[in-house]
């Protein structure tokens, strides 16, 4: 394993095939990586990762902590709950992972450090929620997938609600066995009281709007999702000058932060184009297919044996990598086992998503253990018990169809 | 060599300054672009067609300026957990080797990317009131930024080389201290500690 950065070790390994094999022009496969990423959802992807540092920056992360503080904070689990939940309404305007764990992530492992609980489970618990992130609407991931597949941005969106929320249900339950068993340290806030739970509510009520502003903006079909992330831009930069926490430094280097993240991600975006080329001439997913269907023709050992490769894969390489090769070999065999692309599409991103969490390549542990100063083997250590929830969220996910599909199929005609 | 690496440094940042600049620029003109499209979709119930291809080629620019700014800074995404265990010298070694390989990658896509400019020179964009060729907005953004990410290897292979000649620092030594003190600098405060 060399320090090679993923979207140019895709681009050259896959540009290498193609040279080894010589039925495609190089010129052809170059044309289309900046031609592949010309696709006007995509546009989504710097709104949302904008807003989500705007967000960030504007305060508007502390107000949510401390609503969620005041809502859950005297639960057995205290400041884990707190930080669950405050990554639930985080999730709401923010649409990757790695925002949630630096950004909203900073402040919960901060707190939690400050009323004693150990800093590898604050850096654990902030890990393990973040993953939340990107399954509530917006989600940049989503987005990917969508174009990709050719499925609906809306429909992910709304099929990302429920299971979204559940996991952050499975989650709290998880910290709720742990504080009452006397698993962890958890020193409980006492009920702040209605009062002041309304007034946390109140402060944090234009935060909150976003959220309900942007799904209800997909749900009536007024605007694509990418108007929608201009909006919210556009939301947050006005909510910050008018609340006075946001101000123009802030806004540019928000930016600048931005102009990275996503020049990374659609780096990688353009670098799988070329890959998308490889699968075809070595017709991997009939070979694919072939095996698969070879061990079992039954719907539900099939994605078993999916959900583990994803899994498998996911301890070794980066999201949105895999999703771009994995979506192009697997959607063929999923629809013709009668598998919706936006089902597929959901399992596959919490499997993912699943795999940023898991060692030795788990990109949200790496953020957080920076945050809290812990050692890798510790928050390793640490994030073992959340594993259960979130493969109980990915089971359910997987077999129960009909909870995926449910909101978006409430919404079509 | 080290007061050379200097001046070399400071040509880098002077690069990561100008993309900087024109990055924000251009995801400004995302949000404003996008924004009017609504706009002037509701109020004047009359859509502008070539706003939507303006904020396109805005993104893709954005894109691959993003990258190269991502490289200078090393934000892109790698696996770093097998080479600390590797020793000083050894990591310095895979560092150099790492960035040989993106250097050829460059070169390819440079290359190829130079030759696309030829074809693509004589299709034009569709929607735009003014006539650009489309080289503009898919090989030449292409060829910029690999050539951008090639700058920043070189030098970051010079500054491992001189690392290793010393008998290699640590995690921290060569180009990636360099790269942490631009994050800082460039307030994504995650990097910092």
């Amino acid at each position: 394993m060399i320090e090679l950065p993923v979207g140019f070790a895709l681009a050259l390994s896959a540009l290498g095939v193609l040279l080894a094999e010589g039925q495609i022009p190089l010129t052809i496969v170059v044309q289309r990586m900046a031609s592949g990423i010309e696709s006007f959802p995509f546009l989504a992807i710097p709104l949302f990762i904008l807003a989500g540092n705007l967000m960030n920056r504007a305060g508007i992360a502390a107000r949510i902590y401390a609503f969620a503080l005041a809502l859950v904070g005297h639960i057995r689990g205290s400041l884990a709950h707190v930080n669950v939940m405050a990554s639930m309404i985080f999730a709401g305007m923010s649409g990757v992972a790695q925002a949630d764990a630096a950004g909203i992530g900073t402040i919960e492992i901060k707190h939690m450090k400050a009323r004693g609980f150990e800093p590898a489970f604050a850096a654990a618990v902030s890990a393990a929620s973040a993953v939340i992130g990107p399954i509530i609407p917006p989600s940049v991931i989503m987005v990917v997938y969508a174009v990709n597949a050719q499925a609906s941005v809306a429909d992910l969106f709304l099929a990302g609600i429920v299971p979204g929320v559940l996991m952050g249900l499975a989650l709290m339950a998880m910290v709720y066995w742990m504080a009452v068993t006397g698993r962890i340290v958890a020193p409980t806030q006492p009920w702040p009281g209605f009062g002041e739970v309304r007034r946390t509510f109140v402060a944090a009520l234009p935060a909150l709007m976003a959220p309900v502003l942007l799904c209800g903006g997909v749900v009536a079909g007024v605007a694509t999702p990418t108007e929608l992330g201009a909006i919210t831009v556009v939301y947050a930069i006005a909510l910050g000058f008018w609340q006075r926490e946001l101000t123009w430094d802030e806004i540019w280097h928000a930016a600048v932060e931005t102009l990275t993240t996503y020049g990374v991600l659609v780096f990688i975006i353009a670098a799988a184009v070329p890959f998308g080329w490889v699968v075809a001439v070595t017709e991997a997913p009939a070979k694919l297919a072939d095996f698969l269907l070879g061990i079992s023709d039954k719907k539900w050992v099939i994605l078993a044996l999916v959900n583990v490769m994803l899994l498998v894969a996911g301890c070794f390489m980066e999201t949105t990598a895999i999703l771009l090769i994995a979506t192009p070999t697997l959607l063929p065999l999923m629809k013709q086992l009668g598998v919706h692309e936006v089902h597929f599409g959901l399992m596959m991103i919490i499997n993912l998503l699943i795999g940023a969490l898991t060692p030795p390549f788990g990109v949200l542990l790496f953020i957080t253990m920076d945050i809290a100063k812990v050692s890798f083997a510790a928050i390793v250590r640490a994030i073992l018990p959340f594993y259960v929830p979130l493969a109980f969220v990915l089971l359910l996910v997987t077999y129960w169809p009909d909870m995926v599909m449910f909101v978006p199929n409430l919404f079509r005609d | 060599m080290t007061a050379l690496l200097d001046a070399y440094e400071r040509l880098l940042r002077a690069i990561a300054a100008l993309e900087k600049a024109v990055g924000v620029f251009l995801i400004a003109v995302i949000v404003v672009t996008i924004t009017i499209q609504v706009f002037t979709r509701y109020v004047f119930d009359r859509p502008i067609v070539w706003v939507e291809e303006v904020a396109t080629y805005a993104f893709i620019w954005g894109a691959f300026i993003g990258a190269a700014l991502g490289h200078k800074t090393r934000r892109h995404i790698r696996i770093e957990t097998f080479v600390s265990r590797l020793g000083p010298r050894g990591t310095a070694a895979m560092r150099i080797a790492a960035e040989a390989l993106i250097l050829l990658l460059c070169w390819l896509l440079a290359t190829t990317a130079w030759t696309v400019m030829g074809v693509e020179a004589r299709s034009r964009s569709i929607a735009l009131p003014v006539d650009i060729p489309r080289m503009w907005f898919y090989s030449v953004p292409l060829f910029f930024g690999t050539v951008s990410i090639a700058i920043a290897s070189v030098y970051f292979l010079l500054r491992e080389a001189q690392a290793l000649a010393k008998g290699g620092g640590g995690p921290d030594a060569g180009g990636r201290s360099i790269a942490r003190r631009w994050a800082c600098s460039s307030g994504s405060s995650r990097l910092c500690s």
